[in-house]
């Protein structure tokens, strides 16, 4: 059995030796138990006073970066202001609040940042480890900045007022590499045209010149023998493409399995994401599409670390209590060109059109992991 | 992080001296050296790389034995219950030192101590504790600041490594400080102990004591011997260098006197000879009277006695006894209290069943000789050897024995032979009684006329033998004497103006009857003729401990012994100090509106314009207080910096910063890095709210960077239009 600690304030053991000496000094009118109460008083009313009075000139300032990921540390900081010309503030402890209007708390573990001193008119900067547990976007409302220094009797705190919204991604978990493979031969796949710039290697025809090209790749003898100015238009070997088909498209309540069904839901999301950083690792232009809401900006394919995070955030915002949309025939079109990955969060359904497509269910998860590592990008 | 490299070894510091203190607040030696060492190999064991700690099974084993060898000793009397606590806590605190190193261990370890030093206070009252508890004080409350940081920096450690699971990379750990973070905890922590300080000093001086008593019910040490003088060889003079009590003398228009003879203090006087050596005081003729508060109140034995001395004596314990020079006027004793009078010897005494007292000031007459108006003659000495002896030292100066008590001249020659004949060299004065062997003193001890022997064969002793010794020899020739036992001092202090009274100054000396009623001092002590003992200088050793006791009696008197009395006396001289500073600047004032009023002499009615001029002038300063005010506000709510001031009239963007207010009341806080006008934008107002407050937003930013000044009619429509925009808001919220 787990020993559970008492803990006891120090308010009430400051008391209890207030109440021990009290009766010898006023009672009995000894001088030494008297002095000693005024010492024990004196502290107390020093505690009250200065907790209140350095919160006065305290101000706080959430900073916040990157969105956050499910499974990895996220830290939020806070620039600690300290307005007081003479006084130093010791011992902050900054919190979040938990309100009717925030949801932090929803997706995150409880933390709290300390900052030690911030001297008078000094900025410090403190931050605050959360642990992201859940996917979805986070509101933050209320700071709340906290001490009891000098004594620790009194907790004075003060509440900051800072509405932010953070987007949690979803947990990325890193997947057997020969998935991927198996879907999408490894190397160059042919030749694609580069629209603009120089960024092409071989030689792939000629075009009329547009706004935005370069001096260097009008081709002056042809334009001067077609009387306009054309460009060379080069060509660069293109990185394999693959495509995530998120299946969103039933209803949380009309999936087949006997397992929790959000949580099958939010594992296909998460099996999604975790394919969408694979497949950057491996050097693939991605693009995703999913089934049952309208994302936007994540149908083109790119292998950037900004598109990813494009991604992820998109499959951040999916709000599962939403109804969902039905298939469109178009959509399914335009998914034949790439190699296609279809996840679905109860059972694989293949999909008339896309019959070449791989199918994985949120339930495959666990069996896709590559065992005793975490993925480090994304 | 450097400020907190000490706080380990402070905090064990910190609770080794509670310990120490304890252990000097209970007087056990024994268990000062046991707990010492104890806490110190604790240190030894569980701090550092070796961090080895008691298992808690048996740190539990020995509380539980502790505490039952403390509910024994908690069988005894009331009194003793919170010494024993105090023990009780010593094991308690000793047994956590061995136990294991984490944060809230060593916040109870702090607590122990401190629960040390209030055990400590509720019974200790010598002043070596006392020093221990004012300076553990200060060391206490730095080392909570320090533990403070301390349980700070573990708390965020240990949250930051629970955050984090241990598969991650380690969390940053490190504390978040400003550019002098040690300097500034320095002089945070200092201004702390100035202000507790400061402040537990004004409450313990402010606190009424009214009703208390705060005494301590302790009684002198060699007053009980002064009524009983018993020679014997096993009882070795008094030598120490306690400070027995401080005499200041003063003439009647308050100039300090030093007597030219030393001060000769009477303390009883022994008329009585009870046999095997024992003087006792025989004559008890006794009045008692009441003494009374901030009075001199005159003695009924004193007669007509004119007091030309002053003298005030402060005790270092309280006593019952009265020292006196002789011959005493008048009596006030502080506490008011009962006298009682010996009308046979001059003597004081307080009454039977009065509180010891430790202060005093007799009027004293100086000028008198000693006189007596009865004299006991029931319990005399006689001896056949000793007679024989006195009768032959008389007879050497032609003074027949018989002729003695006819001739006041004869018995002034006579006690003065036996006083010379005890100075003589046959005689050797000494404090020390393992002068003599074993066998000898047992032999002494046995001895039916110990006063006998030291004439005869010894010849050895202190001051009590040879006073014991004139007497007797003065009894025997039928010449009436008696021993008188007090002190005799020429210790004089040039700093406080009075003499310092130690109990190693204790005497005995004689007083013969040589005129009906007229007793002449003698003093038969070799060492008092011969440079005294009280004329030594003193050894380092000596002075060190004189100074400690010293400053003993100063803290026994000033702080364990303050009480209603000596609050109403600090009282006294306060006062009157800060109602003469209330009067100067009160009597400033009046001179300057006096002045002020004069010079605006127009006749009947200038008082009345005076009035209203003053009036004025302070109404102007409150309104300049008010707009000085109401500008900083603004400008801090707008982050306006002095720049801007001068260039954007704060007056014209008051409206704005009342909007804000009126936002904020309303729960929509600006942040601080958002631009007003994007703000305004994101909050979800309704429609005419949010036409009106981006409409007044942007005339705030016509003014403040496009160079636009409204005039005071526009300036008071833009408020007025906040005030409209107040409404919309309130509307929509209900």
């Amino acid at each position: 059995m787990k020993k559970r600690a008492i803990s006891i304030h120090p308010t009430a053991v400051f008391v209890v030796l207030l109440l021990l000496v009290a009766p010898s000094a006023f009672f009995q009118g000894k001088n030494l138990p008297m002095w000693l109460f005024g010492a024990m008083a004196v502290t107390m009313a020093i505690t009250f006073v200065w907790t209140k009075l350095v919160l006065r000139s305290i101000e706080v300032r959430r900073i916040i970066g990157a969105p956050a990921k499910v499974g990895e540390p996220y830290v939020v900081r806070y620039e600690v202001r300290n307005t007081s010309k003479w006084f130093a503030g010791f011992s902050l402890w900054i919190e979040e609040l938990e309100t009717k209007e925030s949801t932090w708390s929803a997706y995150f573990r409880k933390a709290r940042g300390w900052i030690m001193e911030v001297g008078a008119n000094e900025i410090v900067h403190g931050e605050a480890i959360f642990w992201p547990t859940n996917r979805g976007k986070a509101k933050f409302n209320r700071i709340r900045v906290t001490t009891s220094f000098p004594f620790g009797m009194f907790r004075s705190s003060k509440i900051v007022r800072q509405e932010v919204d953070v987007l949690v991604q979803p947990e990325v978990v890193p997947l057997r590499p020969s998935i991927l493979h198996a879907i999408v031969s490894s190397g160059q796949l042919g030749q694609r045209s580069n629209r603009r710039g120089r960024g092409g290697d071989d030689y792939f025809g000629l075009r009329e010149l547009v706004s935005g090209d370069r001096l260097g790749d009008i081709a002056w003898k042809a334009s001067a023998k077609r009387g306009e100015l054309v460009c060379i238009q080069r060509s660069r070997p293109s990185l394999p493409r693959v495509r995530v088909v998120l299946d969103l498209s039933t209803p949380t309540e009309e999936l087949h399995c006997d397992e929790d069904k959000r949580t099958l839901e939010e594992q296909a999301i998460s099996l999604c994401a975790s394919t969408i950083v694979e497949a950057m690792r491996q050097e693939q232009e991605v693009a995703l599409t999913v089934f049952g809401f309208s994302l936007q900006g994540v149908g083109n394919f790119h292998s950037s670390q900004r598109h990813i995070h494009r991604l992820l955030s998109s499959l951040a915002k999916i709000q599962l209590d939403l109804d969902r949309e039905p298939i469109q025939i178009r959509t399914l079109a335009a998914l034949k060109q790439s190699g296609l990955v279809v996840i679905s969060p109860d059972r694989a359904t293949p999909i008339q059109s896309l019959k070449d497509a791989w199918y994985f269910t949120a339930q495959q998860f666990g069996s896709l992991k590559r065992e005793n590592e975490r993925s480090k990008t994304g | 992080m450097k400020l907190l490299h000490s706080y380990r070894i402070l905090r064990f510091a910190l609770v080794l001296s509670a310990i120490l203190a304890q252990c000097v607040a209970l007087g056990n030696f024994s268990l000062l050296v046991i707990a010492g060492t104890l806490t110190a190999l604790s240190w030894y064991v569980t701090e550092g790389p070796r961090g080895k700690s008691v298992p808690p099974w048996i740190a539990r084993l020995l509380v539980l034995v502790a505490l039952l060898y403390s509910l024994f000793d908690a069988f005894g009397p009331v009194d003793q219950l919170p010494m024993v606590l105090g023990q009780f806590v010593i094991w308690l605190t000793i047994i956590k030192l061995y136990g294991k190193r984490t944060v809230e261990n060593e916040a109870q370890l702090l607590l122990l101590g401190l629960l040390l030093m209030t055990v400590g206070a509720l019974y200790a009252t010598d002043f070596l504790f006392g020093i221990m508890l004012v300076l553990w004080s200060g060391f206490a409350a730095w080392v909570l600041l320090l533990y403070q940081l301390h349980h700070g920096m573990e708390t965020m450690r240990e949250e930051r490594f629970k955050a984090v699971p241990a598969e991650h990379s380690t969390p940053w750990t490190r504390p978040v400080t400003g550019l002098q973070v040690r300097k500034a905890f320095r002089q945070t922590a200092t201004l702390f102990l100035l202000v507790g300080l400061l402040g537990s000093c004004l409450f313990f001086v402010a606190t009424p004591r009214a009703k208390f008593d705060v005494v301590p019910k302790i009684v002198g040490v060699s007053e009980n011997a002064l009524e009983r003088m018993s020679l014997s060889p096993g009882v070795d003079a008094l030598t120490s260098n306690r400070q027995v009590m401080t005499v200041t003398l003063k003439d009647m228009t308050g100039e300090s006197v030093r007597m030219q003879q030393g001060l000769r203090l009477r303390g009883a006087v022994l008329d009585a000879y009870r046999g095997q050596g024992v003087w006792a005081s025989g004559s008890h003729m006794k009045s008692t009277i009441e003494t009374t508060e901030d009075e001199i109140t005159p003695l009924t034995m004193s007669g007509d006695g004119n007091a030309n001395l002053m003298m005030s004596v402060v005790m270092h314990q309280p006593s019952t006894q009265v020292y006196s020079l002789y011959r005493p006027v008048g009596i006030e004793t502080i506490p008011p209290s009962r006298v009682t009078q010996n009308l046979a010897n001059t003597t004081l005494k307080l009454a039977l069943g009065a509180e010891p007292i430790q202060q005093y000031e007799l009027e004293v007459d100086f000028t008198s000789s000693v006189t007596s108006p009865l004299v006991n003659r029931r319990h005399r000495y006689y001896n056949e050897e000793i007679y024989a002896l006195a009768s032959r030292l008389l007879q050497e100066y032609s003074i027949p024995v018989d002729a003695i008590a006819r001739s006041p001249e004869l018995c002034e020659r006579a006690a003065r032979i036996f006083e010379q004949y005890l100075h003589s060299d046959e005689f050797t004065y000494s404090l020390d009684a393992t002068f003599f062997s074993v066998d000898e003193r047992i032999a002494m001890g046995k001895d039916e006329d110990p006063i006998a022997s030291f004439i005869l064969e010894h010849k050895r002793g202190h001051c009590e033998y040879f006073a014991a010794a004139m007497a007797a020899m003065c009894d025997t020739v039928n010449l009436p004497a008696r021993v008188v036992t007090g002190y005799h001092v020429d210790r004089w202090d040039e700093v406080s103006n009075s003499y310092t009274v130690l109990q190693r100054d204790a005497h005995a000396w004689v007083e013969v009857e040589v005129e009906p009623m007229a007793w002449a001092t003698y003093d038969p002590t070799p060492s008092a003729q011969n440079n005294v003992n009280w004329q030594k200088e003193m050894s380092i050793t000596q002075r060190i401990q004189f100074a400690w006791q010293q400053w003993e009696l100063a803290w026994q008197s000033n702080v364990i012994g303050f009480d209603a009395l000596a609050q109403k006396k600090l009282m006294g001289i306060v006062d009157p100090y800060w109602k003469s500073h209330l009067n100067s600047v009160k009597e400033t004032f009046q001179d300057l509106y006096s002045g002020v009023e004069s010079w605006f002499d127009i006749g009947a009615g200038g008082r009345i314009w005076i009035d209203l001029v003053m009036g004025a002038a302070v109404l102007s300063g409150f309104a300049i207080l008010l707009v000085r005010w109401r500008r900083r506000r603004t400008s801090k709510l707008l982050s306006l910096s002095n720049e801007n001031e001068e260039a954007v009239t704060v007056a014209s963007v008051e409206f704005f910063a009342k909007l804000q207010r009126v936002l904020s009341k309303h729960g929509k806080v600006k942040p601080m890095y958002l631009p007003a006008q994007t703000w305004i934008r994101g909050l979800s107002l309704d429609n005419g709210a949010s036409q009106l407050a981006l409409s007044l937003t942007s005339t705030y930013y016509r003014i403040r960077f496009g160079g636009y000044r409204p005039t005071r009619s526009q300036r008071l429509e833009l408020l007025h239009a906040v005030g409209t925009f107040e409404q919309l808001i309130k509307e929509e919220s209900s």
